[in-house]
């Protein structure tokens, strides 16, 4: 897939030298998602973002994937591979379906600094403006330290 | 206008240096801008000068540079005009240290009988992370590795398998950056960004006469051009 991030994402991929592992998460939406609904998501992303950034992350970056039709890898409503992955309150996707796909990416200092801001008050108040997005399929979520290819 | 050079520039019988724009201004060769223009903006929010003193009782000013240190327990950060981002002086220092150790801090010493302004001068961008343009894209693969690879090792068959063919991707023109590794949640998932100028970038550099493939590395059925 190809996301147009706003800003670029080096930072959160490890470009930033405090940052040793990077919050992955792939969002998942009909490929039928109308403009209109994608605002409304976008919006309630929105309401999430000051949180996250408020806290110790190092770089939020998102985007929407230019293609329409990625594969879902979910299956039958199970949440995504990774850990912390959550369904939306919305239908479940199922594997093969044809969906958008929202990319989030955020760098942290270690994967135990994510999940300090997971436990935190900020976080549980708030959380629900993104799982409560009615046409999300599914989400997966992952942490990897990436390695800089040509340095 | 006379043809004074910079004093910077001035050198025993060697030719005027035009890069500094203080000697274009003496020279009347004002028009002759360095190609690619350079961004008014900083090239990289990792990489600034952020500190121009003048030691006390010092012929030396020190030019401090390195990563972006904005972060609060950094240094605090003195904002330099945007020509003072960039350095036509430094062709012996600055490209040969960003090159190789880019987030590295670094400081030099010039000779002060310049001041700092006269020696900033734009001239030799660096573009680690290029600012992102409008049409500028990240190319994000994930795969499973079949079982008998890893990236546990950085010397691993996969890894540098997975990092040469990065290597190549990034000697198509439009390809910026490449990052890879594999999830901590399944050690098995690969994860491989790749920025490019524009998505046509990336569609010319896979339709291109060679575009190398990936070793079976994936499961079965997976391939880069599907991605």
């Amino acid at each position: 897939m190809h996301v147009p991030f706003a800003a670029s994402p080096a930072p959160a991929l490890g470009a930033n030298p405090a940052v040793h592992a990077t919050e992955v998460v792939f969002f998942y939406f009909p490929a039928t998602l109308t403009p209109a609904q994608r605002a409304d998501i976008m919006a309630s992303v929105e309401k999430m973002r000051p949180v996250i950034e408020a806290s110790d992350a190092m770089g939020v970056y998102d985007g929407w994937a230019l293609e329409d039709d990625i594969v879902s890898p979910l299956d039958g409503g199970k949440a995504g591979e990774g850990d912390g992955g959550k369904a939306g309150e919305g239908e479940e996707g199922k594997e093969g379906e044809k969906c958008q796909v929202f990319v989030n990416l955020v760098g942290w200092a270690s994967v135990d600094a994510h999940m300090r801001f997971q436990g935190s008050e900020a976080f549980g108040q708030n959380i629900h403006h993104l799982l409560g997005i009615k046409e999300m399929r599914g989400t997966e979520l992952f942490h990897v330290k990436l390695a800089r290819v040509g340095v | 206008m006379g043809t004074r050079a910079c004093s910077a520039h001035k050198s025993k019988g060697d030719r005027v240096d035009t890069t500094c724009r203080t000697a274009r201004q003496h020279l009347g060769q004002e028009t002759l801008l360095p190609q690619p223009l350079p961004s008014p903006c900083p090239a990289s929010p990792l990489t600034a000068v952020y500190n121009v003193t003048r030691r006390p009782s010092s012929p030396f000013c020190v030019l401090s540079i390195g990563p972006n240190r904005s972060h609060k327990s950094m240094l605090p950060r003195t904002t330099l005009p945007p020509s003072h981002y960039f350095f036509p002086h430094s062709k012996t220092f600055l490209p040969r240290r960003q090159n190789k150790h880019p987030t590295v801090p670094a400081e030099t010493t010039f000779t002060p009988q310049h001041r700092p302004s006269t020696l900033l001068t734009p001239a030799l961008p660096y573009r680690p992370n290029p600012p992102a343009s409008a049409s500028m894209i990240t190319e994000i693969v994930t795969f499973t590795l079949a079982p008998s690879h890893s990236l546990s090792s950085p010397t691993s068959p996969a890894s540098k398998t997975i990092r040469e063919f990065l290597t190549a991707e990034l000697d198509a023109e439009g390809a910026h950056d490449a990052y890879f590794g594999a999830f901590d949640e399944k050690p098995d998932r690969v994860i491989m960004l790749v920025k490019w100028e524009s998505v046509e970038a990336h569609r010319r550099y896979m339709q291109s006469a060679y575009v190398p493939r990936l070793p079976p590395l994936s499961s079965p059925g997976f391939s880069p051009a599907a991605a």
